[in-house]
């Protein structure tokens, strides 16, 4: 599956209302961009992997991604892993057990012919969603 | 005693015992086995013991199907299309020769544990030094080379051992000359096999010499050894008896052609987090022990039996750092795209030690075919320079060829995202809508005379003999009743010495 414009509004709709209660829950509207530079923390190139997120969309004929939701989706996925405030599963850790998921399931993204699993590629997307940096 | 068919008066009649017609890797095998048994033996060869091209030129035909080069995928002089051969030697797996549910036709009447003692005897004749094809265990003791730690058990590497490669007409013509009962009859073509009315036993074979000579050989036995698109042609073109062709009441010859299916270039590339991972045997052959030896991703026999596939084998070729220069990456999004790839694994499931060094290799890939009656050997209209008509080849794929590629890359890349080490770029992603011209071949001739119990289905039988025919044999790929993902030379060497026990034992 590709992500498109659907893929979009549907992490941004019912990703967000699925995201309920445990980590983050309650601010998720004020705490998304924390979120979001919680989760990019991890990468110590951002700005390649913003190159491979913008490949993505760009493919997909999106022009413009929410960041937020992104975030918020990812997240979900990473809770699924385990990752939680208590920090028994590292951010790291949780990335890698979702990755290998994406790969046991054949959740796979394509960017321009990269099998990309699907956690890492959103987490593209999301780099890419970022602002720039300032000058 | 080799004789040079040219030199011999026109209208000649020999006797021999056994006639072996083709001095290729199966003629030449059958008649080193069977030189020192009591038996007389006349090795037909086409050409000499060099190229020539008006001989070579015999080989031309048609293709109808997937386009298709018959002439230049083979060669016809003494030693065959090992004068041209890579080496790669592998046997088939076992699951190979068994019947498959989800592959029509598949189904040998002889298992790999039949095959087995006479693969040890054509691992010598091909001198491949050693014959350890799935244990890593000889290959990493002696080398420090180790197999990479694939994940998800859809994907496992295998081995191939390399012949030198063995070129069959130099290797073995001494042994073949000095044989004191074997003739071997050169610049000599069978253009006819004579039988009988009832098309059930051979009497004879008319040959025929460029020059425009022709003599007549008159054996008690024959093995048809020609290759996988000569077999069919000359059984074909010898209608005399029967229309059809001899061997073929079921109208069975000619049908089944395999090709091990390819994709010129790189299918793939995979992106590596550390480089000192890959062992250097599988970027090429290396030198272990007594043996020349090249690992290879194979599918594991239950992903093909769960996915219901064929299978396929993929070597690792090329290989170059992530792309950094922006010239390139702006002429391939792929390239573009590699330093992400190489930081996301470093960053996420890689547990490479510090210092590692990210490379990127190609991987390219063969894949088996399955038996299908519509891709076929028939006769042209057109005639050769002896007066045989032509070959026509009408080579096709199927939907499970096309789904077992497809679905085999996305494995790879499946095995080395789950092991954390690896990415996968799928070049080839046409997924299993490819277009013909995209089509690439191993100049592998498979399955024209295909080895089944039941001569509805088949052309020789278990002992290679062509059903309803008393004292005629097929040696060569054209018996293979499936084709596996290897290369066929080593398979087809076993089957030839097999025979030769058989004739041997007086059958």
């Amino acid at each position: 599956m590709e992500l498109s414009r659907r893929h979009i509004l549907l992490l941004s709709g019912v990703g967000l209302a699925a995201f309920g209660g445990g980590f983050y829950a309650g601010s998720i509207q004020h705490h998304a961009p924390d979120l979001r530079d919680t989760l990019l923390a991890v990468l110590d190139d951002p700005a390649s992997a913003a190159a491979a997120g913008r490949a993505w969309f760009q493919s997909s004929g999106v022009s413009e991604l929410d960041g937020d939701a992104l975030a918020l989706g990812l997240a979900r996925r990473l809770k699924l892993q385990g990752w939680n405030s208590k920090g028994e599963v590292t951010l790291k850790e949780a990335l890698g057990k979702s990755i290998r998921h994406d790969f046991e399931t054949d959740d796979m993204v394509s960017i321009a012919g990269w099998q990309f699993a699907r956690t890492s590629a959103e987490l593209c997307a999301l780099a890419a969603s970022a602002p720039a940096p300032e000058a | 005693m080799f004789i040079d068919g040219r030199t011999i008066p026109d209208g000649t009649v020999i006797e021999t015992d056994l006639a072996i017609i083709g001095a290729g890797a199966a003629g030449i095998t059958m008649a080193r086995a069977l030189a020192d048994t009591g038996i007389d033996i006349a090795l037909i060869e086409s050409g000499g013991f060099e190229f020539d091209p008006a001989t070579q030129e015999l080989t031309e035909g048609a293709s109808t199907g997937v386009s298709y080069p018959l002439d230049t995928s083979r060669l016809r002089y003494f030693g065959g299309s090992t004068n041209h051969w890579g080496g790669w030697c592998r046997p088939l797996n076992a699951p190979d020769f068994e019947k498959r549910d989800w592959v029509p036709w598949s189904g040998w009447p002889i298992s790999r544990t039949d095959l087995d003692p006479f693969y040890v005897r054509a691992a010598e004749v091909c001198e491949l030094g050693a014959s350890s094809f799935d244990d890593p265990a000889p290959w990493s003791s002696q080398s420090g080379n180790r197999p990479l730690p694939l994940q998800g058990g859809e994907v496992e590497t295998r081995y191939f051992l390399f012949s030198p490669p063995t070129r069959f007409g130099t290797r073995y013509r001494k042994d073949i000359g000095t044989a004191p009962r074997v003739r071997t009859y050169l610049h000599s073509n069978v253009t006819n096999i004579v039988t009988d009315d009832q098309a059930a036993e051979v009497q004879s074979l008319t040959i025929r010499t460029l020059d425009g000579k022709g003599y007549e050989i008159r054996p008690k036995r024959c093995v048809l050894a020609t290759g996988g698109i000569e077999n069919a042609r000359l059984l074909l073109a010898s209608s005399h008896a029967i229309p059809a062709g001899l061997g073929n009441g079921h109208g069975v010859v000619g049908r089944f052609f395999m090709e091990h299916i390819h994709v010129p270039g790189q299918i793939a590339f995979v992106a590596l987090s550390d480089s000192r991972m890959f062992s250097p045997y599988y970027q090429d052959h290396e030198r272990i022990g007594t043996g020349w030896v090249r690992g290879v991703f194979m599918m594991s026999d239950d992903y093909l039996r769960h996915k219901k596939r064929l299978g396929s084998n993929m070597a690792i070729y090329s290989d170059h750092a992530p792309t950094i220069d922006p010239v390139k990456a702006a002429q391939d999004p792929g390239l573009a795209v590699e330093p992400a790839v190489s930081n996301m694994i470093r960053q996420t499931t890689s547990g490479a030690p510090a210092g590692a060094i990210p490379m990127i290799y190609g991987i390219s890939c063969a894949t088996e075919q399955a038996p299908d009656p519509a891709s076929r050997i028939t006769l042209s209209r057109e005639k050769d320079a002896l007066g045989m008509p032509r070959a026509e080849l009408h080579w096709t794929l199927n939907a499970l060829d096309r789904r077992s590629l497809a679905g085999n890359i996305r494995a790879i890349a499946r095995a080395f995202g789950l092991w954390g080490e690896g990415r996968v770029r799928i070049v080839f992603d046409q997924g299993e809508d490819w277009a013909d011209e995209e089509v690439g071949w191993g100049n592998h001739h498979m399955g024209t005379t295909r080895m089944s119990d039941d001569p509805r289905f088949g052309v020789v039988d278990a002992d290679c003999r062509v059903h309803g025919m008393s004292n005629l044999y097929v040696a060569g790929s054209s018996v293979f009743t499936t084709g596996g993902a290897v290369n066929p030379t080593l398979t087809l060497v076993a089957l030839a010495l097999r025979l030769a026990d058989h004739l041997k034992a007086g059958n």
